[in-house]
């Protein structure tokens, strides 16, 4: 086979893979922290909280255990007294209002002391392999303030607030897969509830937001004493916890072309599965109409100071309403409803409404849907051998199928390399630079596949179409990485991003919306062309509500309340 | 000092990348060197003196010359790297014809590209120096003798069979002073900061 394998009822990677769509996508019923609060429900876990030992200064640590039908997971979170002058989003800071580590089991009084003595030091630190993720998070202090202040005084803390900030605390990063000694994801991807991608790193966040909660709790007491009063429950509910996530994020989804082809291919079986149903229920329909009235809802609450993401909004607010308006005066009975809705938002909605769209008709149909979870996991490690017997022809034409859009490209003009990815000698830290005004060409990542493979494509046309790929590679180890995502390519579609990752105008928070709505981040607010403000878990049930009536639409507001 | 695999891959690749070899070349070298951790044999020290032989003449020197049948270097050492690349990708060729690669650098970096062949012939392949035998099946790997740092011939074909597996690992064990040779080379992939890029590039 030298075509990639794609089925035809799924849209084409032609138009999935454009960042401009990338940058649009939004959760669905396969983003991983559903994923896992559906699974935690339905197998029951129980959760407990062997250890809250923080004074009145808001120091000490507390752990929180998670216990699966196989396995326990523990969060071991330390709360620290930051200084105001000390509080960074940046990855290059040193100190946070809170540090974590997810600790594969129950730790010890030793695991502990161990872990005190690295896990607040975050990356200057060592975890070890009974260690899963490593994590930080910061306060807003606005709402952490308000919150506390209100809660210590005896009455419960302004609403509007809540919903404009969202989250007490942001996460600045949430590291896993072996990052600073941490278990590698091999020692835990056998499990069933640590197979889909990303698991252990959702469970981290999902207990932080608990400890969370508990410690503006805490500290409102300590604050408040007798008057104080506890978190009203539903507002305590509405909070998620924040994240910041930079640049470092983006290069992912192109290192990791055959996961992510997993991600994409999921979704759109699964809207295709969706778009084949012949007829809905009224059921259906009623879910269907509710969710979006509720998404509606979620997208009045969002905003953003990124004038981008700002005007992908008003479009977005346009859209929900044309989205109602059809929907009011849909024909329901005649057949292929969603595939019938889908056609007409192609052409009626913003690349945003089309995609919120596309996520929300799944929603009625999680037994033809969710079982695709499974399937968005990187199990094809034999991938990574280049077949060096498969001749030159049949790789220009996989490098084509990929990269045919790069043809009218004239990467002789500036602006169309303008940039370059490279890792900066300060902080290890990956950074999008310009390429003519800085010196960072020799130091470049291969960070630019559609580049890569224009060049690949020029080298392999001196050579007879019948000559084995071997012989090139021989001569020409450079295109060695280009050659190789070729031919991943074959059994990954959707592994290539279609678009030009080093222009002038490149948006890295496309790439980087793009993994986190994977995760089933919400009120995506990009900070600049390369960072971006996210909330998790806004909305979800806390570990003592958590059951199979609240695990799963929780995102969409007002489902308990 | 105890390393995660995907830390070692991840230094790897840097140091490979950093002492001049291509991205898909170090990629495979830090494939390499994961896949010998995780059979706890030392793939960072082989790498770090693979990395170090070769950084002056640099990786374009050591090419394999001749017939598929016999390899060496145009002059000294054959890199154990561009080997068992060329290997890995002519998995197909390999039979019970024995090939020789001879004066081959830290030879048991050739193992994880026989293993990797191996898996794609689904046979049998053993590696024969006048030290030591080893054999992989593509998932299991025996080994007699000793590795060492310089093989005066490899022996490479397919058949053999896998005697004792060796015990696989989930982490790597790692010299300090290896380590830091790694990262010597690493960070020569690292742009040096600029107030400007300070100010631009950051996300």
């Amino acid at each position: 086979m030298n075509v990639p394998f794609a089925n035809p009822k799924w849209r084409s990677p032609d138009v999935v893979m454009r960042l401009k769509r990338l940058g649009s996508l939004h959760q669905c019923r396969l983003s991983f922290m559903r994923v896992l609060t559906r699974r935690m429900a339905a197998e029951e876990w129980v959760f407990s909280r062997p250890a809250f030992e923080v004074d009145a200064n808001g120091v000490g640590h507390a752990v929180y255990t998670a216990k699966g039908p196989e396995s326990a997971y523990s969060l071991v979170a330390f709360a620290h007294d930051l200084p105001a002058d000390q509080r960074s989003d940046r990855v290059i800071a040193e100190a946070w209002d809170a540090t974590f580590t997810l600790f594969d089991d129950v730790p010890t009084k030793d695991d502990i002391t161990r872990l005190s003595k690295n896990v607040p030091l975050q990356e200057a630190g060592r975890v070890s392999e009974t260690e899963l993720t490593l994590s930080r998070a910061n306060r807003s202090v606005r709402l952490w303030t308000h919150v506390v202040d209100a809660l210590a005084s005896g009455h419960q803390p302004d609403i509007s607030m809540i919903d404009d900030v969202g989250y007490l605390m942001r996460t600045t990063a949430v590291y896993g897969s072996g990052k600073f000694g941490a278990a590698d994801r091999e020692m835990i991807a056998d499990r069933d509830e640590m197979h889909g991608p990303f698991q252990a790193e959702m469970l981290t966040v999902y207990l932080i937001r608990t400890f969370v909660r508990d410690l503006v709790q805490h500290m409102a007491q300590a604050k408040g004493g007798d008057t104080a009063v506890p978190l009203d429950p539903a507002i305590a509910q509405r909070l998620g916890i924040g994240n910041s996530t930079g640049l470092g994020m983006a290069p992912y989804i192109v290192n990791h072309p055959v996961l992510f082809n997993t991600w994409l291919m999921a979704r759109e079986e699964a809207i295709a599965r969706v778009r084949s149903v012949v007829q809905a229920s009224d059921q259906e329909v009623a879910l269907f109409r509710d969710l979006l009235k509720r998404s509606a809802t979620s997208v009045s609450i969002w905003s953003s100071e990124h004038v981008v993401q700002q005007e992908k909004l008003s479009q977005l607010r346009g859209d929900m309403a044309a989205l109602q308006t059809q929907v009011d005066a849909f024909d329901w009975q005649a057949d292929h409803p969603w595939d019938r809705l889908c056609d007409w938002s192609a052409t009626a909605l913003s690349e945003e409404g089309q995609e919120l769209l596309a996520s929300l008709v799944l929603e009625p149909y999680g037994d033809l849907v969710d079982g695709l979870a499974h399937c968005m996991s990187d199990d094809q490690s034999d991938a990574f051998r280049i077949d060096g017997k498969q001749h030159v022809s049949d790789v220009a034409t996989l490098i084509q199928s990929a990269f045919a859009w790069t043809e009218e490209l004239d990467w002789a003009a500036t602006e169309n390399y303008a940039r370059a990815w490279y890792v900066s000698e300060e902080k290890l830290e990956p950074r999008l630079g310009e390429r003519f005004e800085e010196p960072i060409a020799e130091y470049e990542q291969p960070l630019a596949p559609a580049r890569d493979a224009a060049a690949a494509l020029k080298t392999l046309k001196a050579y007879a179409p019948d000559t084995p790929i071997a012989e090139v590679l021989l001569q020409h180890p450079e295109h060695r990485h280009t050659i190789r995502r070729a031919q991943m390519h074959q059994i990954a579609p959707y592994g290539e991003i279609r678009d030009n990752t080093i222009s002038a105008d490149v948006l890295p928070i496309d790439m980087l919306r793009a993994k986190l709505s994977f995760f089933g981040a919400t009120r995506f607010d990009p900070r600049s062309d390369r960072w971006v403000r996210i909330c998790m878990y806004a909305g979800a049930p806390y570990p003592e509500e958590l059951s199979t009536e609240t695990s799963d639409l929780w995102v969409y507001p007002g489902a308990t309340r | 000092m105890s390393y995660s695999l995907n830390e070692v891959e991840a230094l790897a690749k840097k140091a490979t990348r950093g002492a001049g070899y291509s991205w898909g070349m170090a990629e495979e070298a830090s494939k390499a060197v994961r896949v010998l951790s995780a059979h706890g044999l030392d793939g960072c020290g082989a790498l770090a003196d693979t990395l170090v032989q070769f950084d002056a003449a640099g990786p374009g020197q050591c090419h394999p010359v001749g017939e598929f049948g016999v390899w060496r270097a145009p002059q000294g050492a054959l890199c154990p790297i561009t080997v068992g690349t060329i290997l890995s990708d002519r998995a197909e060729q390999m039979t019970a014809k024995p090939l020789r690669a001879e004066q081959v650098a830290q030879p048991i970096l050739l193992l994880p590209f026989a293993l990797q062949v191996a898996r794609a012939i689904k046979h049998t392949v053993t590696l024969t120096t006048r030290q030591s035998v080893v054999a992989t099946d593509g998932k299991s790997v025996s080994v007699q003798g000793s590795w060492i740092a310089h093989a005066e011939y490899v022996q490479i074909e397919t058949g053999g069979t896998v005697e004792t597996p060796i015990a696989t690992s989930s982490r790597a064990k790692v010299e300090d002073h290896v380590w830091a040779k790694l990262n010597a080379f690493a960070h020569r992939t690292y742009a040096p900061a600029t107030e400007e890029s300070r100010r631009k590039g950051a996300g």
